[in-house]
């Protein structure tokens, strides 16, 4: 027995050495003297197989433990002789090269190094921020926007590339989910090393074999802002000329602390300087907002906003609190609570041209001064588990909106009190599970249910005559008193699904996900003048089930996706019963080239049918000229919708390119029409097959030069589509209109430090766009330049100057010139930023534009914040100790 | 001054061989964190001087490297910070094939001996650029202790700060768990590396053994609070110098080291 397994070791030794290969040399300069600290490496394409370095005697050694195919390069490199290659075979088990070297002069770039900008490690990259700061850089945010194909939004809300971020996270936890505005605008900039951007991110571990097109950003903290709580307190006060609020002041507590496994950011602000405490709130993944079906029906009365310019008179006021736990590697609990107050005034005047069925156009005037006050609770607590085999969410949410409007509009010398009055809130459970077995079968279920309410909604409109002339009665009769509107609705949704896929071989999987959800509605709706009532209440109930196919190519190079998308949808509302099978097919494929290259592909047919608001058939006053009346007709529609997109970028020479295009067809089964008689807007759905497509295509690219703190970006779209709309005259007869539109808009930014002491930044939009029917010809161009001036006497003041100027067409050959100019200086100290903000110093008191909406043209008129001077102090607080320590 | 005049007088007293000529110069950060002796967090950083010569590659704490700035020399500020970090002089190729090691342990000199280990170093594939040098990046566990570094081919040196080297280019950063070096400054001086002096105080011992007795001495508990807890008495101090510095006062003992009477938790670079 023994002589047998030593017979059997050595043939297993013996079959191990004879796969060995050995390659040996002796390296030499011209004087046959040998050369050591050669490094000597063999390689195989880019591939290195082996390497290793000359001893003192010149002699080098490589190891292999299986031969390589076909022929492979040795290559010898040494600093200060020329490198030299060789091409061999090896077929033998010890190869011998010898080389001999040419000396050369060192070439060595003596610079000296800074630390590492930007690091990529697979679809991680990760920016040093330090390397990319401005020196008047103060929030994260401002790092943030100047990172290469990294965009931040005015709102702030953050994109790669021109693709939204799916998520974000503060050492690599999701504290604020959508409401990350609290950590950038509120973390100061030397408290962050690293901004991460991972590609290709997947929120659930259990699905990184699948190919995502998500985005999503990790920030490093530094020592100094782990552990220890910290905080930026913030106060101002100022004066706005003009203004209704004269006196301005803000005020604003913020506390976080971060550790290994628990993080909390906690803040209470309050003011009526701009947006200060509101935007902090914004939820950049929705969900915050409490939508319903009474809600929709009946919106407020805003006039919509300025593309640039202070137009909002606001009070706002918010407190919130954060906080994560981590209980092992793979699972989190998160509280958040928050709460929102905003109440914003503005004054507008309008001017609304509608196509009448005469042929005439109708033009009415209006000035309005629209007030919303909204209240916004919230408390959402989620328990996560995100492991790689298996994922388990459960968030629970309640939150409430509360919102009331004014919207006092004279027009025709008439004034029309207009009041909305709405609260609504919304209570929703979600569970979600997904296992994913050693070999790759996945299983995922879950069950979500939601309630949402609005108990009543209460719209008034009043009537009171400035002159005595009344050239056109309103539908708000004179002298009648107030009319009412009201309404209410609740919808009860709940959705059960479940899937499973299986990999079948290497490259194939099969997955089958099975769905039903179901919504009972009930609404009602009631015109108290007329005593017009709707009242609608019954089920939708939707099962469907989406078998599909994923295969990848070997190298995962390419992926390629499809789905069958069956679904049978149900209506069961008042005597309606209503089924109707349906087939939603999809594709998609993507094609990595590279890590910096991909090609996404994607294509989709989707039918729509029914929408329980298509059955209110009784006349709703949504304002006080416009009365909407829905067709009683199940509304059907069919979308044919194609994407494309390449993305390609050179992470080490900060330079992102990406190129989009989409196009979709659709058709439904109603046709929108608008009927004008007298001021009256009255909006209807004929029953008739309509069509309409439309076509995108837009550029974008970054790039970035460190050396010179130089960051710029360009971007155009190009878009142009059909559709068709009615326009009912008071006889019944129906004119069916084709619209064409085209448009085009031009972006460019720049942003440049070209000595120490000076920063500038530029920015320029154009866009154009066209729109024709029945020979009309309506086309609007628009030009905006901002830019603005940094100077640092020294490197902790920043005095600067910025400015939008805006060249808006407002009807045929009229053009409005406008120019806003802001300046503000700003002083760091250690621990607190004193800054001086100078708003509107031209005084600028209204702003004019037109838009287009299919055949109808408004021109607005926007009245400007007056002049503000606000100054503001804001503390550091807590960390400073930490840095001491550090020394 | 007085710092000069103690360096002058040390060299005076030393012999030293020049063995090898520098063919480049490269600086790095090197940056440990750890705890001070109330256990407060504290990042300690000194800057390394790497001598690459044709057959030697010699790694000092920049204060000794001959051709530092003088300014830099007379801030015993800095010395003092070295003094935390333990960072010894490490010869690599001196012996051909061996490894020399200097370090200086109060209150003895002691210099190690080994063959030059080699690091099995795994290449990842991954990529960084520093300053238009585009680097690879490679890992290894070396006793003890697992490495994540990037080496950039385009300076063709297989040497590194402290002992780590073996890849086919320089090493630019190299990171574990407390630790990291990365590259600050390339220079093209043409520097004598000069051998470890002839000194007979200096013990000298195989390099396990005096890694044995350093991880020992620095590891116990009472170093941080008490630096000199296992010297046998004020017998070991042959001479004390006290320097008055921007306000400060330093202490140095037996031949102008650094004389602790605080210190640093310690965070080893090689666990045996």
């Amino acid at each position: 027995m023994k002589r047998l397994l030593s017979f059997f070791i050595f043939v297993a030794l013996a079959a191990s050495a004879s796969a060995q290969v050995r390659v040996t040399g002796r390296l030499t300069d011209l004087l046959d003297k040998p050369v050591s600290g050669v490094i000597v490496k063999l390689t195989s394409g880019t591939k290195t197989l082996a390497f290793t370095s000359s001893n003192a005697q010149g002699d080098y050694t490589l190891e292999l433990k299986d031969a390589p195919n076909g022929e492979v390069t040795l290559l010898f490199n040494h600093i200060s002789y020329g490198k030299e290659s060789k091409r061999v075979v090896l077929k033998e088990k010890k190869t011998k090269v010898d080389m001999t070297l040419t000396p050369k002069s060192i070439t060595l770039k003596e610079v000296k190094v800074k630390p590492d900008l930007l690091r990529q490690r697979g679809d991680t990259l990760s920016y040093n921020l330090a390397s990319f700061l401005g020196k008047g850089d103060v929030t994260l945010e401002d790092g943030l926007k100047r990172l290469p194909g990294v965009d931040v939004a005015k709102n702030g809300a953050i994109s790669y590339m021109g693709k939204p971020i799916s998520q974000f996270n503060i050492e690599g936890l999701d504290l604020l989910g959508g409401k990350y505005n609290l950590a950038t605008r509120n973390i100061p900039t030397d408290y962050v090393t690293q901004v991460e951007i991972v590609r290709n991110h997947h929120s659930r571990k259990v699905e990184k074999d699948i190919p995502s097109n998500e985005v999503s950003m990790n920030i490093r903290l530094s020592r100094n802002a782990k552990f220890k709580p910290f905080g930026q307190e913030e106060a101002g006060t100022g004066y706005m000329q003009d203004g209704k609020d004269k006196l301005q002041a803000l005020l604003g507590v913020t506390g976080m602390m971060f550790t290994d496994k628990l993080q909390t950011i906690c803040s209470l602000k309050g003011g009526n300087y701009k947006d200060f405490g509101w935007t902090d709130m914004t939820d950049h993944f929705g969900g915050s907002d409490v939508k319903t079906p009474a809600t929709s029906l009946f919106g407020g009365f805003d006039g919509g906003a300025p593309p640039q310019g202070e137009y909002l008179y606001q009070r706002c006021g918010m407190a919130t609190l954060n906080g994560i736990h981590k209980l092992d590697s793979a699972t989190t609990v998160k509280v958040n609570t928050d709460y929102s107050y905003h109440r914003a005034k503005h004054d507008i005047s309008q001017s609304s041209t509608y196509l009448a069925g005469t042929g005439d156009y109708m033009t009415v005037s209006e000035q309005t001064s629209p007030l919303t006050k909204v209240h916004l609770p919230k408390l959402t607590m989620k328990y996560l588990k995100n492991a790689d085999r298996v994922y388990l969410g459960e968030t629970f949410v309640v939150k409430g909106k509360f919102e009331q409007n004014e919207g006092d509009v004279v027009a025709h010398q008439q004034l029309v009190e207009q009041r909305r009055k709405t609260p609504s809130f919304e209570v929703g459970n979600d569970l979600s599970w997904t296992g994913r077995t050693a070999k790759g079968t996945r299983r995922q279920a879950n069950a979500s249910v939601s309630f949402k309410r609005t108990p009543t909604l209460r719209l008034s409109f009043s009537l009171t005559p400035r002159t005595e002339e009344v050239s056109t009665p309103l539908s708000v009769e004179e002298g009648s008193g107030v009319r009412l509107q009201t309404a209410q609705s609740s919808t009860l949704s709940m959705d059960v699904g479940s899937s499973f896929s299986i990999p079948i071989g290497k490259v194939f999987r099969l997955s089958l996900p099975v769905r039903v959800s179901a919504v009972y509605d009930d609404v009602e709706t009631n015109r108290v003048a007329t005593g017009e009532m709707n009242d609608i209440r019954g089920w939708s109930f939707t099962p469907s089930v989406n078998p599909g196919f994923e295969i990848h190519s070997r190298g995962r190079r390419l992926y390629l996706s499809a789905g069958l998308g069956a679904a049978l949808k149900g209506m069961y509302y008042n005597k309606l019963n209503y089924t109707k099978p349906v087939l939603n097919p999809s594709m998609g494929i993507n094609y990595t080239f590279s890590a910096n290259s991909k090609l996404q592909f994607s294509t989709g047919y989707t039918t729509q049918v029914g929408d329980m608001m298509t059955l209110l058939t009784e006349p709703m006053q949504v304002d006080y000229r416009t009365v909407r009346t829905s067709s009683g007709i199940i509304g059907e529609s069919d979308s044919w919708s194609t994407t494309a997109g390449w993305k390609w970028q050179l992470p080490m020479q900060y330079f992102t390119l990406s190129l989009d295009a989409r196009h979709s067809e659709d058709r439904h089964n109603t046709l929108y029409a608008q009927s004008v008689s007298g001021m009256d807007i009255s909006s209807s759905a004929l029953q008739r097959d309509t069509r309409s497509r439309s076509s995108r295509f837009s550029v974008s690219s970054t790039k970035n030069f460190p050396s010179v703190f130089t960051k710029l970006g360009a971007r155009a779209d190009y878009g142009f589509g059909s559709s068709e709309q009615a326009i009912t005259s008071s006889e019944g007869a129906a004119d069916i209109i084709r619209i064409r539109s085209c448009n085009y808009n031009l972006h460019g930014n720049a942003s440049v430090e070209p000595v120490r002491w000076l920063e500038l930044r530029y920015n320029i939009r154009y866009g154009w766009s066209r729109s024709r029917y029945s020979g009309q010809n309506n086309t609007v161009t628009s030009l905006t330049h901002s830019g603005a001036i940094h100077i640092f006497p020294i490197a902790t003041l920043d005095l600067s100057l910025d400015y939008d100027h805006v060249r808006h067409q407002i009807a045929t050959d009229t053009y409005k010139h406008m120019s806003l100019f802001n300046a503000s200086a700003q002083y760091k100290l250690k621990q607190a930023i004193l800054r001086l903000e100078l708003t509107n110093l031209l005084n600028q008191r209204s702003y004019s534009y037109t838009r287009f909406d299919g055949i109808n043209t408004y021109t607005y008129d926007y009245g400007l914040c007056g002049r503000t001077a606000m100054f503001r102090l804001i503390f550091k607080v807590g960390a400073g100790n930490a840095r001491r320590q550090q020394k | 001054m007085t710092m000069m005049a103690l360096v002058l007088t040390t060299a005076a007293l030393g012999q030293t061989e020049t063995v090898d000529t520098a063919q480049f110069v490269a600086v790095y950060d090197y940056e440990c964190r750890t705890l001070d002796h109330e256990e407060q967090d504290v990042t300690d950083r000194m800057r390394i001087a790497v001598q690459v010569g044709r057959t030697i590659t010699k790694s000092m704490p920049f204060s000794a490297y001959p051709q530092s700035d003088e300014a830099s020399k007379e801030d015993v500020a800095d010395e003092f910070q070295e003094a935390y970090m333990h960072m010894p002089t490490v010869w690599t190729g001196l012996p051909a094939g061996r490894t020399t090691v200097r370090e200086y342990i109060f209150p003895h000199e002691y210099e190690g001996y080994e063959p030059t280990p080699d690091i099995a170093w795994t290449l990842t594939g991954d990529t960084l650029t520093v300053s238009g040098y585009l680097c690879g990046q490679a890992t290894a566990t070396f006793r003890g202790v697992e490495w994540h570094v990037y080496y950039t081919e385009e300076i063709p040196s297989s040497a590194g700060p402290w002992r780590l080297c073996g890849l086919p280019g320089l090493i630019v950063k190299a990171e574990s768990g407390a630790h990291t070096f990365c590259l600050a400054e390339l220079r093209r001086e043409a520097s004598p590396i000069t051998a470890p002096e002839e000194r007979p105080d200096v013990q000298r011992m195989k390099y396990a053994k005096l890694l044995k007795h350093k991880n020992e001495i620095y590891g116990n508990r009472q170093y941080a609070k008490n630096p000199t807890y296992y010297a046998p008495g004020p017998s070991c101090i042959t001479d004390m110098t006290v320097l008055k510095h921007n306000g400060q006062s330093f202490v140095l003992a037996n031949g102008g080291h650094p004389f602790l009477t605080k210190a640093h938790i310690y965070k080893p670079l090689e666990m045996k």
